[in-house]
């Protein structure tokens, strides 16, 4: 029976200093199956795939692949065991062409020996996706999705026995997908193992045939994907959410469930019933990206900003946070003209944006929890003339304070920043831009990452935050997030050209459709990639 | 008050951490942590043990302090701009430039003694300003920016010198009393070095400055995003180095009385050598005013004891090059081995 795995993990467990990232591990993925392997973040997904792909080696553990246990745990090993990783990082040099992207590591990957070879394996996967290949074009020229094409080309290319993708669509746009599910459906038929790790339940319920759920580095549940609905799957994977939320199972019981209260601050009147406009976007143009943005957000409400990554959404948000300068068009901040020359400009008149990449953007990866949490008020909350001197006692009063509203789950302050799950790593970084007089809170992407337990408490936080008058803005790439914004505003290649509805009105479809711009609306009837199953 | 206890004690401590660990990773942890002050105190033996007396005396002890004043003064200012994520190769000819101003300025009246030895600060931080101009507003490479001011200072030291030394004034005896008198055994100037750790030390941990200095060079975007005005805070921190470089200057004219064309220039080496040898001292990786205090402290015993024992210069240098490789490489491998993994690092 053992023979019959491709992939096969038996009681693997590994450990980093306190933390048990894997627990007595099992798992086994037959030929021709697509396994989705789901879990909050910090369940131990990240570290299965490290160790699989030779990155890290088990504490303890078997890991076969084809009945052959690996004993020497090498990138190198791996691949010539026939096992591919695309990682969720983008993989690419951006000053250097598809090409040469391509190049880079190919030396580890037996199948590609020569150079032709290689350029024709390429041509047919892209041809199969649906996406030209353009092998001479620089790579940060490139838009975003493609860019993240090029990088999950190198594990999908050639044969594999074990392909694994962890959220290979985070950076996709819905005809990236729909080529990527193709050629994984294709793999699994000549007998490839898949195993697919994402957060879009949806996503795993239309691709994947099996399902194996970890939580705090255990396989809790393993079975076929048609046994469960993709409730049941949330419920499991969030069940107990606080135990995993915790590294190294230092749970406090009672602390831990504090609901957000927000106590300290008196609830305003809910939902957006003031008709005072803070910011206003009239017009926009900036150098790159955005051609023609107009847009308002009142006091108290929350406008979703629907677009597809590389629509300029992004770039509009970076405007009103001071990061890019404006070639023309107005902005207003309470009825008044609004420039910034800089973030500190805008953070100045309580401006702030919460960025989309947070690991590059947000976190100080060699900080604690305290002062990843302080940034913003450094200054503010300081003593002396001008906040000449630092004030330690109070920087921690308030993100105590901070941290109790927000509902952060952490050990103490002062623990690495590194020690928190993406939920709470990212509810540090929304506690940080509460600052004092905050008027405009700018959110891209902030559940990117984000377990679905801890989303839908972040979605609480923000709300809480407008029921006080703070005007939000919200970008998301999964549409479905939007549905509880007071408005949907629609970017496509640059310019806002619609609203659409929300609430109970709120339709998925309609809205992408709508955020498709027109050009690429036409290859999609040419290529009619959606194929039907 | 149990909403408190959310977030208000630690879960785990170091130790709990470390008692969870295997022997060998407790070990290698060690080494990373005290990497550099095992060294020190492993060549406080070795000296003691092949000199005895005349190593551990309290002459000898003095000489060491008063010889590390200028490289930790120095090495104090490259730390802030080290700590800010940028990198300073000028220090080393602002001290010369400084110290051959306080040559050929340091006379007369003692108010305007004082009024010099600020000018000649003055002129530091303006060469850190230049610098910090030139990083943030032109976006220049800090090593190319620093490289290109750095010959400027020098030029500016020829149009000073001719291109010879200059020798302090005859009434200039309290600037070289500084390294000859003192109270008991202790000249002033261990005392002035002293003082200027103080206030590195304050000016990183006690100000605002300090934090957005630490948040700058930790994460750039991020910190901007925060509201920091990162160029400020870069620039601020070109200035501090500046000035302290120029300080340097000023004592190193004090201890040989005249200012040398070239004679701060080689404390550049020694101070980036400090710096990450202090990097290396109890916390991992990160520029800090013990750890460079440490760190000049550590190669000057090495060249003293050796010295005391009789090798040449060239012994020296080879010393100081491999500590910095043995003690930094030490630690950051160390690290890498904790953090387990193979790729990247």
């Amino acid at each position: 029976m053992t023979d019959q795995f491709a992939l096969r993990v038996t009681d693997v467990s590994k450990s980093y200093g306190r933390t048990r990232a894997l627990d007595n591990l099992n798992m086994g993925v037959r030929p021709g199956e697509i396994r989705a392997l789901l879990g909050a973040n910090g369940a131990g997904k990240s570290t299965l795939i490290k160790c699989v792909a030779g990155i890290i080696s088990p504490d303890v553990g078997i890991l076969e692949v084809n009945g052959v246990p690996q004993t020497k745990f090498s990138v190198r090993n791996a691949v010539a065991a026939g096992i591919r990783v695309a990682h969720q990082e983008l993989m690419v040099v951006g000053s250097m062409t598809v090409a040469e992207n391509l190049t880079l590591g190919a030396r580890l990957s037996a199948t590609t020996s020569s150079p032709r070879q290689r350029d024709r394996l390429y041509r047919e996967l892209f041809d199969e996706w649906g996406i030209p290949f353009t092998p001479s074009a620089v790579m940060r020229d490139l838009a975003p999705p493609i860019q993240a094409t090029i990088s999950l080309s190198k594990a999908l290319v050639g044969d594999s026995r074990v392909l694994l993708l962890d959220e290979p669509t985070g950076a996709l746009g819905p005809v990236e997908v729909e080529g990527l599910f193709r050629i994984i459906r294709r793999k699994a038929r000549e007998g490839t193992a898949v195993v697919y790790v994402s957060h879009r339940l949806a996503e795993v319920a239309r691709l994947c045939s099996d399902v194996t759920i970890l939580r705090s580095g255990r396989d809790v549940y393993s079975g076929e994907i048609s046994d469960v609905t993709e409730d049941e799957l949330a419920e499991i994977i969030t069940r107990d959410h606080a135990e995993t939320a915790f590294t190294g199972g230092s749970v406090r019981g009672d602390a831990v469930r504090t609901a957000p209260t927000l106590a300290t601050h008196p609830p305003a009147p809910s939902r957006s019933n003031s008709d005072r406009v803070v910011l206003d976007l009239s017009h926009l143009v900036l150098h790159s990206g955005v051609k023609d943005a107009s847009l308002s957000v009142r006091e108290g409400e929350v406008v979703g900003l629907a677009g597809l990554v590389g629509s300029g959404r992004s770039e509009l948000l970076e405007a009103i946070a001071g990061v890019r300068p404006i070639v023309s068009g107005e902005m207003t901040l309470n009825g008044v003209q609004y420039r910034p020359r800089d973030p500190y400009a805008a953070v100045a008149r309580g401006i702030i944006m919460v960025p989309e990449e947070r690991a590059a953007q947000a976190i100080f990866a060699t900080r604690d929890i305290l002062f990843n949490m302080s940034t913003s008020r450094f200054r503010s909350l300081g003593r002396g003339p001008g906040g000449f001197f630092s004030a330690p006692r109070a920087y921690a009063d308030r993100a105590r304070e901070l941290a109790r509203d927000l509902g952060l789950k952490a050990g103490a302050l002062t623990d690495d920043i590194g020690s928190l799950s993406g939920g709470n790593q990212q509810k540090v970084i929304l506690g940080r831009a509460m600052i004092d007089g905050l008027t405009v809170l700018l959110l891209d992407e902030p559940t990117r990452g984000v377990d679905v337990g801890a989303r839908a408490d972040f979605q609480r936080q923000i709300r809480e935050l407008a029921s006080r008058g703070v005007a939000i803005i919200y970008v998301a790439s999964e549409l479905s997030e939007l549905s509880a914004c007071d408005r949907i505003v629609v970017i496509t290649e640059g310019r806002t050209i619609t609203e659409a509805p929300t609430g109970v009105d709120f339709n998925e479809e309609k809205l992408t459709a709508l955020c498709f711009p027109r050009s690429e609306l036409q290859a999609i009837a040419a290529n009619s990639p959606f194929e039907t199953e | 008050m149990s909403s408190q206890n959310v977030i208000d004690r630690p879960v785990a401590t170091v130790a709990d951490r470390d008692a969870r660990d295997s022997a060998g990773r407790r070990a290698v942890r060690l080494i990373g942590r005290y990497g550099t002050p095992g060294v020190f105190v492993l060549l406080l033996i070795v000296f003691g043990i092949l000199e005895g007396g005349m190593f551990f005396s309290v002459s000898n002890f003095v000489n060491v302090l008063v010889q590390s004043v200028i490289p930790i003064v120095i090495a104090l200012g490259l730390t802030i701009i080290l700590l800010v994520g940028e990198f300073d190769l000028s220090i080393g000819y602002n001290a010369s430039l400084a110290g051959v101003l306080t040559a050929s300025l340091y006379s007369g009246p003692l108010i305007q003694k004082v009024l010099v030895l600020l000018l000649v600060i003055a002129v530091g931080a303006l060469i850190g300003f230049l610098n910090g101009i030139i990083v943030t507003k032109l976006g220049v490479n800090a090593l190319v920016a620093t490289l290109g001011v750095g010959s400027l200072v020098v030029g500016a030291n020829y149009l000073v010198t001719r291109g010879s030394p200059l020798t302090l004034k005859s009434d200039g005896t309290e600037l070289t009393n500084v390294f000859l008198s003192g109270i008991g055994p202790v000249p002033w100037v261990i005392i002035i070095a002293a003082a200027v750790a103080v206030v590195m030390w304050l000016v990183l941990n006690r100000t605002t400055l300090g934090l957005e200095i630490k948040a700058v060079g930790g994460n750039r975007v991020a910190s901007e995003l925060s509201g920091i005005r990162a160029h400020r805070v870069i620039i601020m921190s070109f200035m501090i180095g500046g000035a302290f470089a120029a300080i340097g200057g000023i004592l190193l004219t004090a201890n040989v009385g005249s200012g040398q064309v070239v004679g701060g220039d080689g404390y550049l080496l020694s101070s980036f050598a400090a710096c990450f040898l202090g990097s290396a001292v109890l916390r991992d990786g990160e520029f800090h005013t013990v750890g460079t205090v440490v760190g000049v402290l550590t190669i000057t015993i090495g060249f003293n004891g050796l010295a005391i024992y009789g090798v040449g210069a060239s012994a020296q240098f080879f010393f100081q090059g491999a500590l910095l490789i043995a003690a930094v490489g030490m630690s950051t491998a160390a690290r890498r081995i904790i953090m387990g993994r193979r790729i990247g690092h």
